[in-house]
């Protein structure tokens, strides 16, 4: 039995067969699933050929049992997700009381942060002088980019002069 | 989408997914248990469903689930207990070896015999010698079937070899 036509599309035959479950092995199967997961033509066959068809019913509904599934997956993530950020709080918190509590070091653990502090202030106070300073470059630069298109016209520094 | 509207959806269509399923895995256990994972992909997906066409939507998803399972089962039975173990090799696979040994028109002519839908995979890739991307462009088929097609394919050729050489034809 041929499953494929030269255009590499599933031959009527190879679908019918699939829709009677005559026997076929499972590599056969296995082709067809693969063609019919990303060929539309062939899904759009198979399918209006199954409305014509009488369907299975399963034995177990999932309609409830995925419902459950669902809540499950909901808890397992939330609870994961969690548990991740009580492990990192907790090791933060271990770290930060194992490096203070530490005997002979509390005089020097003080003064670092002190001059950490002190760095952090000075570079935050900084910062709008070298704003000022990084907005009025871009002015210059772009008030030279007018008067180099500008060439030899005269300034016009308001508007209306129409000649 | 709400509970209730994908409840009614999936009343609509559960037979018709167990269908599919049980069509292509052929075990009806397996069946249920596809159905249930293409409805809940389906529900983690619900913002790409498109409108109007939720059967052939819902159709794909429940075909790749079918594949998924077949190609795992199919990868089982053909990789022998203690291969999956065996450290990748720096010599080039034994069917490529065998097939370089066998002649380019000998070649030609085993992929030319093989059938569909390898024929076509094999023509481009080991004849024309394009990417997996590129044949995948041109048959406009995902590159992970080309690639799980070629290596069927190339499968299927080196057992075509194995029995010419025994035939003593080769």
């Amino acid at each position: 039995m041929e499953q494929f036509d030269c255009g590499g599309h599933l031959t009527d035959e190879v679908l019918l067969c699939l829709i009677r479950e005559a026997p076929m092995d499972e590599l056969a199967r296995l082709e067809i699933a693969e063609h019919l997961a990303y060929c539309d033509i062939c899904l759009q066959r198979y399918t209006e050929l199954l409305a014509d068809t009488p369907l299975l019913t399963p034995g177990r509904s999932c309609q409830d049992t995925l419902w459950q599934k669902l809540r499950r997956r909901t808890i397992r993530i939330v609870t994961s997700r969690y548990a991740t950020a009580a492990a990192a709080v907790t090791l933060a918190l271990t770290m930060l009381w194992s490096s203070t509590a530490l005997p002979g070091q509390g005089e020097e653990h003080h003064r670092f942060l002190q001059e950490a502090g002190s760095a952090v202030t000075e570079r935050v106070r900084s910062l709008p002088s070298r704003w000022n300073d990084s907005l009025s470059g871009a002015l210059s630069d772009i008030n030279l980019f007018f008067d180099t298109i500008g060439g030899n016209r005269p300034q016009t520094n308001q508007g209306g002069t129409h000649s | 989408m709400t509970k209730d509207a994908f409840s009614q959806l999936m009343a609509q269509y559960e037979r018709l997914i167990y269908t599919i399923c049980f069509q292509l895995v052929r075990d009806p256990g397996i069946a249920e248990d596809l159905t249930q994972e293409t409805f809940l992909s389906a529900y983690l997906h619900q913002d790409t469903m498109p409108a109007g066409y939720e059967r052939q939507w819902l159709g794909r998803i429940a075909a790749n689930k079918a594949k998924d399972h077949l190609q795992s089962a199919y990868h089982c039975r053909t990789v022998l207990p203690g291969d999956e173990g065996l450290p990748p090799g720096l010599a080039p696979p034994a069917e490529e070896v065998a097939l370089r040994r066998s002649g380019a028109a000998d070649l030609a002519g085993f992929i030319h015999s093989l059938k569909e839908p390898y024929r076509l995979v094999c023509q481009l890739c080991l004849l024309e010698e394009k990417s997996p991307e590129e044949a995948a462009l041109a048959l406009g088929r995902p590159v992970k079937t080309i690639h799980t097609q070629l290596s069927r394919g190339k499968r299927l050729l080196r057992e075509q070899l194995e029995r010419r050489k025994q035939d003593g034809t080769v």
